[in-house]
C-alpha cells in the first residue's frame, strides 16, 4: 500500500517537471512573436495615432488587462461591483495601451536581446531581457501567466513594475473614496491627452 | 585596490610596448560581433573599418586565469524543487500513473482557483519610502513640475533638435566614461573588487580604443558590457543604512535623505566636479560641463515624462517608481 502513495507522489512530480519544460519555451515563443508583431508595426507606422490603432488588436490578445486591473486595484476589486469591474478593466486598459505606444517614436524600434526565463510557479514565466532603445540599454522583464494560453501580466523596467506603481497610486484613491473615486480617477486620466 | 592599480600600470605600460614586442596571440580584434583571435600575420585593417585590436589581458580577463568556463546555456535546465505534496485525498484505487496524472492536474487546477482569489493582493508587499514631509514635498514637485515644463522642455526639445541621435549618444558616453572613479571607489567600498576590476578594464577599452570614450567599444566584449553600476547612495545601502525620509529636492528631484547624501558623494568623486576646483576659468567650465547638462536634462525629461503620463497621481507615480528602482539598485 505505501507505494502506491509514493507513486502518486512521483507521477505529480513528474507531471510539473514536464509542465516545465513545455511552458517555457511555449511562453518564450509566444512573447517573442508578440513583441515580434509589435516591432513590425512601429517600423511601418508613419505616425502615433496609426500605431495606436494598428497596435491594439495585438495588446489585446497578448496582455491580461484583467489581471492586471485587479492587482492594480488590491483587496478592494473585492467591493467593485461586476459593471465597476468591467468599467475599470476597460479604462485601465486604454491607459496601458497609451503607456506602451507613448514608449514608441514611429520609425524607431527597440533591439531585444533575450535572457534566460524563469519559472516562479507552474504557470507563471518570467522573462529577462535587455532592450536597447535610442541608444540607452534598459532592463526589461516580462511577466507572464497560463490564462486561456500566455498572457503577459506585468512588465518591469529598470526595477520598477507597471502593476506595482498603479496599485501605490489606487491605493490612495480607494482609501478616500473606494470604488467611485478609483474609477473617477481612472476617467480624469484617460481623458488627459 | 593593489590588484586593480598592477593591471593599470601593467596595461598602460601594455598598451605603450603592444606595437612592437606582443606576440599577436596577445592580441585580439574587438569587432561589431564581438571579439575575434588575431590571425598570425598582423594585417592592416581594411578603409572603414570599425575593427579594433586591442590587448587580450584586458579585454579578457579569465585569458590570464583559468580557461574559460562552458558557455552557459540559454535556457539552463530549470531546477524544480521537490515541493512537499500537498494534502490530496487518498485515491480510493490508484491502478496506474495515468489516473494518477489526472488527479495531478485536478489538484493544479484547485490550487489556481484557490490563488485567482488571493492574487488581488500580490503586489502587497511592493518597496515603499517613509515621507513624512508630503505636503511640502508635493509643493516642490509642483513646483519642479512647472520648472521642467516651461524651461527645461524646451532645453531639451532644442537639443535634440540641434544634435543628431548618434552625436547625443556620443556626448553620453564620454560622460559616462569619465565618471568612472565614482563607480571605481563605490564598488571598492562595496567589496566588489572583481566588479571595480571589470570597470577598469572597461574604462580603458573606453578611452583608448573608444577615442576617449566616445564609443562604448567595451559593448562588443560579453564581459565587460554588463558591469553594474555603483553610486554612493548604492554603497550606504549595502552597508545597511537605510533610506531615511522621502525628500524631493528643488530642480533634482526625488531622492532618499541617504542617496542625497550618497549624491554629495558622487559629487566629490566626480573628476569633471574637479575642474571647477582645478583653477579652469568660468567659461572652460561650462563648455566641458554644457553639453552634459544639456544631455542630463534630455534624459531627466525622457524620464520624468515616461514616469508622469498616463498615471493617476504623478507624484505617487514618481515615488513609488523612485523607490522601487533605487531597490533594485541596491540589490545588484
Amino acid at each position: 500500500m505505501k507505494t502506491r502513495p509514493a507513486l502518486l507522489v512521483l507521477a505529480i512530480l513528474a507531471s510539473a517537471a514536464s509542465s516545465f519544460a513545455a511552458s517555457v519555451p511555449d511562453a518564450e515563443n509566444f512573447l517573442k512573436k508578440s513583441v515580434g508583431e509589435v516591432v513590425n508595426i512601429a517600423k511601418s507606422a508613419p505616425n502615433s495615432n496609426a500605431l495606436t490603432e494598428s497596435v491594439r488588436p495585438v495588446l489585446l490578445k497578448t496582455i491580461s488587462f484583467d489581471a492586471m486591473t485587479r492587482r492594480a486595484v488590491g483587496p478592494g476589486w473585492r467591493q467593485f461591483t461586476p459593471d465597476q469591474q468591467r468599467e475599470a478593466t476597460r479604462l485601465f486598459g486604454s491607459l496601458i495601451i497609451r503607456t506602451y505606444v507613448a514608449k514608441f517614436t514611429p520609425g524607431e524600434w527597440p533591439e531585444i536581446a533575450y535572457k534566460a526565463a524563469t519559472m516562479p510557479s507552474h504557470d507563471r514565466v518570467e522573462i529577462p531581457t535587455t532592450t536597447l532603445y535610442k541608444g540607452s540599454k534598459y532592463n526589461v522583464t516580462y511577466r507572464l501567466e497560463e490564462i486561456e494560453g500566455w498572457r503577459i501580466t506585468d512588465v518591469v523596467i529598470e526595477g520598477v513594475s507597471l502593476v506595482a506603481n498603479y496599485r501605490t497610486q489606487f491605493d490612495g484613491e480607494f482609501k478616500q473614496g473606494g470604488a467611485d473615486a478609483v474609477l473617477n480617477a481612472l476617467k480624469r486620466s484617460v481623458s488627459t491627452p | 585596490m593593489r590588484k586593480i592599480f598592477s593591471i593599470l600600470i601593467a596595461t598602460v605600460l601594455g598598451i605603450a610596448t603592444s606595437g612592437a614586442a606582443a606576440p599577436d596571440r596577445e592580441i585580439v580584434i574587438i569587432t561589431k560581433d564581438g571579439l575575434k583571435a588575431s590571425p598570425g600575420k598582423r594585417e592592416k585593417n581594411p578603409k572603414n573599418s570599425h575593427d579594433t585590436l586591442f590587448l587580450r589581458s584586458v579585454v579578457e580577463p579569465s585569458a590570464q586565469k583559468a580557461p574559460a568556463k562552458p558557455a552557459k546555456p540559454v535556457n539552463p535546465a530549470p531546477k524544480v524543487k521537490p515541493t512537499p505534496a500537498p494534502p490530496v485525498q487518498k485515491p480510493l484505487k490508484t491502478k496506474n500513473t495515468a489516473i494518477a496524472k489526472e488527479h495531478a492536474i485536478t489538484i493544479q487546477k484547485k490550487k489556481t482557483a484557490s490563488r485567482a482569489e488571493d492574487d488581488l493582493d500580490e503586489y502587497s508587499h511592493i518597496a515603499t519610502i517613509a515621507d513624512p514631509a508630503e505636503s511640502v514635498n508635493r509643493g516642490t514637485f509642483w513646483l519642479n513640475h512647472q520648472l521642467y515644463h516651461y524651461l527645461l522642455r524646451p532645453v531639451s526639445k532644442a537639443y535634440e533638435f540641434i544634435l543628431p541621435s548618434p552625436a547625443r549618444t556620443a556626448i553620453h558616453n564620454v560622460f559616462d566614461n569619465a565618471e568612472y572613479p565614482v563607480r571605481l571607489v563605490n564598488h571598492a567600498l562595496q567589496f566588489q573588487f572583481k566588479r571595480a576590476d571589470l570597470e577598469t578594464r572597461k574604462f580603458l577599452v573606453n578611452s583608448v580604443a573608444g577615442v576617449g570614450g566616445i564609443f562604448r567599444v567595451s559593448d562588443r566584449i560579453p564581459e565587460l558590457a554588463a558591469v553594474p553600476s555603483a553610486d554612493t547612495g548604492q554603497t550606504f545601502a549595502k552597508w545597511g543604512i537605510g533610506h531615511g525620509a522621502y525628500v524631493v529636492l528643488p530642480v533634482l528631484g526625488p531622492r532618499s535623505v541617504r542617496d542625497t547624501v550618497g549624491m554629495a558623494g558622487d559629487y566629490a568623486l566626480n573628476p569633471l566636479t574637479w575642474l571647477t576646483y582645478g583653477g579652469l576659468g568660468g567659461a572652460a567650465t561650462l563648455a566641458i560641463s554644457g553639453p552634459n547638462a544639456a544631455q542630463s536634462i534630455n534624459n531627466r525629461m525622457n524620464l520624468y515624462d515616461a514616469a508622469t503620463r498616463n498615471v493617476i497621481d504623478p507624484y505617487v507615480a514618481v515615488r513609488s517608481g523612485y523607490i522601487q528602482y533605487r531597490e533594485q539598485a541596491a540589490s545588484k
